[in-house]
């Protein structure tokens, strides 16, 4: 049986190639934009610069995250993205290079929100942050993943297909120990769904770490931008 | 925080000792604007990205079905502005700047106060049901001039909107979804365009569009908002220098002559997504 996904995919477990750009923004320190399909997120760096009096660390860099939507005010939706992005963040920047000094990232939805703007988020920001030269330790990539109405594991859905979905999965993952730095799972799933997730996650990460390094290449080439459609 | 940089002496001397030579620090005329790129339906409807040289605004706009104030049959038209601080280090999130409330004010005036946007034809049922049009306006990349950047953003995305379709019958109100019946654009009557000058030497000397650090060194702004009609939908000349007569009249016929520009521009890009959605 040939398979037919509504974007015209063929395969349940095809990644759509990301759409990346790199320094669209000239005031901001670094800034990135990435996109799966239709959905895209903007994210801006400004920083290590100076921190406000009561948020300053003496140990480290204080990081801020800031998620906007694309309509309206930001609600709790935006605040868990901001939390999850923070602690991924918090785990990877090099923050005890920078003493009472803040790092602010900034992300802007640019196509209607679905759990797939959590990913785009999260690869956005560490493209700025590459981009704005903030250390890190590695370059962590994010997937979402989830098991349809049938059972069957659907990586990298589009907005139609998560609406159905029994559990949707955010998998993020490091490059250099391969382990998950960071996982929202929402939904009914058993541990064997849970696990083939994991696994095809992972493998789909190291495919768009890969998009990083050729984008960071095209950019230290003198070409800013890649367009992978 | 760290906020905005402040400028040295010789940044504005220099600025200001340019412009008497008659140069600008990019290399513009002074009735010159910036390039200007429109992409529209990048979000679906409704959705322009504009950039004005390297300003960057992104406009969005939604409808959804409300109960209008009593007994009304005019549908809203709401603005709601966003500085990110993704935009400029003195942007900060949740404190509203006075740029900010200006921006908003003016894209009020300059299209919802000159009735750009027919209301009247947002009415479903008088009193019952009314469409409730919001647009929200996202400043990404603060280079001067916002104001400009974000009314040719507001009024483009207004432009390139749909909503869906809504039948009457009785008291049965039906909105069919967007793949069912072909959704209908607003009907607008009339595109106006904000032109922004700004001032040097006490009125002496006049650039349009301002960069960001022309904006900072200029001692007084003055913008016009003017359609292809060559009617004057807004002006605000909120202090600063004080400006001759003969002065504003020229700055008005300049601001027609732009506003007419751009309003080409604004069409010709509605008419390419249209090509493309084809």
């Amino acid at each position: 049986m040939v398979l037919q996904r509504s974007d015209g995919r063929t395969d349940n477990l095809q990644l759509r190639p990301p759409t990346t750009t790199l320094s669209p923004l000239s005031r901001a320190d670094g800034s990135a934009r990435f996109a799966y399909g239709k959905s895209a997120v903007l994210a801006a760096v400004y920083g290590p610069k100076e921190v406000r009096l009561r948020d300053e660390l003496l140990d480290s860099a204080k990081i801020e995250v800031l998620f906007r939507p694309l309509v309206g005010l930001s609600g709790t939706t935006e605040r868990l993205y901001e939390k999850t992005i923070r602690e991924i963040l918090e785990s990877v920047i090099l923050k005890h290079l920078h003493p009472r000094t803040s790092v602010q990232t900034f992300e802007g939805a640019d196509d209607d929100s679905s759990s797939l703007i959590l990913s785009c988020a999260i690869n956005a920001t560490i493209l700025a942050l590459m981009d704005a030269g903030v250390g890190l330790k590695s370059m962590v990539a994010s997937v979402t993943c989830i098991i349809d109405d049938s059972n069957q594991l659907v990586l990298d859905p589009s907005a139609e297909e998560i609406k159905g979905a029994k559990s949707v999965h955010v998998f993020t993952f490091d490059n250099v120990s391969k382990d998950v730095t960071s996982c929202v799972s929402t939904g009914v799933y058993t541990y064997e769904q849970y696990k083939s997730v994991f696994e095809v996650s992972q493998s789909a990460c190291a495919s768009v770490q890969a998009v990083y390094r050729q984008t960071m290449e095209n950019k230290v080439g003198g070409v800013e931008t890649v367009d992978e459609e | 925080m760290s906020g905005e940089q402040f400028l040295s002496t010789s940044e504005r001397t220099f600025v200001v000792n340019a412009l008497r030579e008659g140069i600008r620090v990019d290399g513009r005329g002074a009735y010159e604007f910036r390039g200007l790129s429109i992409e529209l339906g990048g979000g679906g409807f409704g959705s322009a990205e504009v950039l004005l040289g390297k300003t960057r605004v992104l406009a969005n706009v939604s409808a959804e079905v409300v109960r209008p104030t009593a007994n009304s049959a005019e549908g809203f038209v709401l603005f709601n502005t966003s500085f990110s601080p993704m935009a400029s280090p003195a942007f900060e999130a949740g404190r509203l700047t006075e740029e900010e409330v200006l921006v908003s004010r003016m894209l009020e005036k300059a299209v919802r106060r000159s009735r750009a946007i027919d209301t009247e034809g947002l009415c479903i049922v008088a009193g019952e049901k009314v469409w409730s049009i919001r647009v929200d306006i996202h400043v990404l990349d603060h280079e001067g001039n916002i104001l400009d950047c974000a009314c040719i953003a507001a009024i483009s995305a207004l432009l390139h909107f749909r909503r869906p379709d809504v039948t009457v019958e009785g008291d049965q109100v039906t909105i069919h979804p967007m793949d069912e019946r072909n959704p209908i654009p607003l009907s607008i009557h009339h595109i106006p365009i904000c032109i922004s000058f700004g001032f040097f030497d006490k009125g002496e000397r006049v650039v349009v569009d301002p960069t960001h650090l022309e904006e900072q060194v200029q001692d007084g702004d003055f913008i016009v908002v003017v359609n292809t009609h060559r009617e004057l939908c807004t002006m605000s000349k909120a202090g600063g220098a004080g400006l001759d007569v003969a002065r504003i009249v020229q700055c008005t016929e300049v601001a027609a002559a732009k506003a007419a520009e751009v309003t080409e521009l604004i069409r010709g890009a509605l008419t390419k997504s249209n090509e493309i959605k084809k």
